[in-house]
């Protein structure tokens, strides 16, 4: 009833592995008009990173890089790659250039793992208004095969040089465990070159539909590498005016943690900003190959972009970028690349930042005299959008309007936190609604 | 090698979900293929698959999947779960949470899956997520268990393999 003090409605939700999320939405009450305006919208999330740095505590390097696998069953290769890195910084090593190169055809593997899944299983059916892909598969079965295919190519790269596509084994502080082998990459060629046009005509597919027109304001925040579509190198820069090194990092972010939540929230200089897909677009869509861009070019889309339903499009963008580099990289693999560079043991202050599928992620890991680490600290991508999903929420919601039914709450919220991220995506994909009324 | 079953087992090297890579090892190791002639019956632990399921299950005729199951049955009670009945109970969806049923009924729109499938699920209990490492499901492997697991399967092989005899002739 709409002069009741406190209406509270739920929609229970229990995410089996990663965690849970909730939505809470405070509606004021005005007496006189009857008329209800939101207060304010929170979202939920159970968040597990935060628990992997206490048990890092004691760790020796290579450890830490296994350890640090099991943080994401989406991205394990981002945490191990941004671990080794930070770790071979500290230990004063640098990767030769065929190394790096391994290293990024692994990270090509992760995105396109990454972003295939949640285009086709998650996003893509709220676009197209299926329940789900389920739904989806029985109406156009061929559109989802092609987007596993797209998906087993990405787990391909990751076991060519994790071992394994899930909690990959491959990489170690100086390089790889081991390299693939050339008859191997071959047959890896083979296999992108084969999804290579399915994934090319994702871009006009997902350019194609309706979004809203809405834009909001945020600071795009993305590792920038002069020359390159940003991976696992580079500066951290945003639109407006960033530009330092990740060892600057923690001075510009603040993570804090609201009553009744144990996610972490955090602004960028004090603003809300975005990281992921759309935000590494905004900042670096000109290091996009002229291939890709006049693909890009065609779809009337043009980045930067203000407008966050682009993220959808920025993803299949990236999907076809990273099949593209790694076909580029593995047909021109250097000769006789050792496996991995011998590291010293390490004291003192580790850090590094990559691009993650969803966006930037920090490491930084404080070694004991002993090599252990004493203690760690993870900022990944989940806790530096979650700001702006609450705001993007709030204004959804109000252009909503206040007497929107349940369902219809429901529908718009999955979908925008759907938009962001895989992780939040999977913690509110059945979202525990909590509506409170509360009194002037 | 295509032959006409395939038996997988399906987990990750940890916890409870192990329950289904214990029982292609126990199977591997207590002479389960003896029962039958050569290149009819196989067996394969799969890793998380995922929908990498699809390639595993390509060709067979009867496929037999097994995985872990987190229920309030004791540890160690066996599911035997038909497509028609079982494989539509499961509501979540997300990618942290595709699990084997919900890949299984995928496969089944997209065409992907043998003509027969089942699903044997070995209850675990209740417990955490990831259990300690004296839960009962480290007991899995050995003992009446796996015993009566290789009944059950032995049971649906032969079935399966008699109704099938009369289509050859």
């Amino acid at each position: 009833m709409d002069n009741d003090p406190v209406e509270t409605k739920r929609i229970p939700i229990i995410a089996r592995v990663e965690g849970k999320g909730s939505l809470e939405i405070t509606y004021r009450n005005d007496p006189q008009s009857l008329r209800k305006t939101i207060d304010q919208v929170r979202l939920r999330i159970f968040e597990p990173p935060r628990l992997f740095e206490k048990i890092l505590e004691g760790r020796e390097p290579q450890e830490v890089i296994d350890i640090v696998a099991r943080i994401c069953g989406i991205c394990p290769a981002a945490y191990q790659v941004t671990a080794a890195k930070a770790l071979e910084s500290a230990a004063g090593i640098s990767l030769s250039p065929g190394l790096q190169t391994f290293r990024r055809i692994l990270t090509c593997g992760e995105w396109i793992e990454s972003h295939s899944l949640h285009f086709h299983l998650l996003a893509a059916p709220d676009f197209l208004g299926y329940a789900d892909v389920l739904e989806w598969a029985k109406h156009d079965p061929e559109a989802v095969e092609a987007g596993f295919r797209i998906h087993a190519v990405g787990n391909g790269l990751l076991t060519l040089l994790g071992g394994r596509s899930v909690h990959p084994v491959g990489v170690r502080v100086g390089g790889f465990h081991r390299l693939p082998s050339r008859e191997a990459c071959q047959r890896m060629v083979e296999q992108i070159r084969e999804v290579l046009p399915l994934a090319t005509a994702l871009i006009p597919w997902a350019a194609g539909f309706d979004v809203p027109r809405t834009t909001r304001s945020f600071t795009s925040v993305s590792l920038r590498d002069p020359g390159h579509y940003p991976m696992n190198e580079g500066r951290i820069a945003s639109d407006r005016g960033l530009d330092i090194p990740p060892d600057q990092f923690e001075h510009h972010i603040r993570e804090f943690q609201v009553p009744d939540s144990t996610a972490f929230y955090s602004l960028m200089d004090g603003e809300i900003a975005l990281v992921g897909p759309l935000a590494r677009l905004n900042l670096n869509s000109r290091w996009l190959p002229p291939d890709l861009l006049d693909i890009v070019e065609k779809t009337g889309v043009t980045f930067p972009s203000a407008n966050l339903w682009h993220g959808f499009l920025a993803r299949a963008i990236e999907i076809r970028y990273a099949l593209g580099e790694a076909l580029r990289l593995l047909s021109e693999l250097p000769q006789d690349v050792l496996p991995f560079v011998p590291a010293p043991p390490a004291t003192g202050v580790a850090i590094a930042a990559t691009e993650a599928p969803r966006g930037l992620l920090w490491h930084r890991y404080d070694l004991g005299e002993d090599g252990r680490v004493e203690k760690a600290r993870i900022i990944p991508p989940t806790s530096q959008n979650q700001s702006l999903i609450e705001e993007d929420l709030q204004q959804s919601l109000l252009e909503a309007g206040p007497g929107a039914p349940e369902e219809e709450i429901l529908r718009r919220s999955e979908r925008i936190v759907r938009n962001y991220d895989p992780c939040i995506s999977c913690a509110t994909h059945f979202l525990k609604l909590t509506r409170k009324e509360t009194p002037p | 090698m295509t032959v006409p079953v395939r038996i997988v087992g399906v987990g990750s090297p940890a916890g409870g979900d192990r329950a289904g890579l214990l029982a292609i090892r126990f199977l591997k190791t207590s002479g389960f293929l003896r029962h039958f002639p050569p290149r009819t019956v196989d067996l394969i632990a799969a890793d998380r698959p995922g929908t990498g399921l699809f390639r595993i299950l390509e060709g067979c005729q009867l496929a037999i999947v097994i995985d872990a199951l987190k229920c309030e049955s004791p540890p160690g009670t066996l599911f035997h779960l038909t497509e028609q009945e079982d494989f539509s109970l499961e509501p979540t969806l997300s990618s942290h949470d595709f699990s084997v049923p919900l890949t299984l009924r995928l496969g089944r729109i997209l065409g992907r899956l043998p003509p027969r499938i089942v699903l044997v699920g070995l209850s675990i209990g209740p417990g955490p997520e990831i259990p300690r490492e004296d839960h009962p499901d480290s007991s899995l492997a050995t003992g009446t268990v796996m015993d009566r697991l290789s009944e059950l399967l032995l049971q649906e092989v032969e079935e399966f393999l008699t109704l099938k005899k009369p289509e050859r002739q």
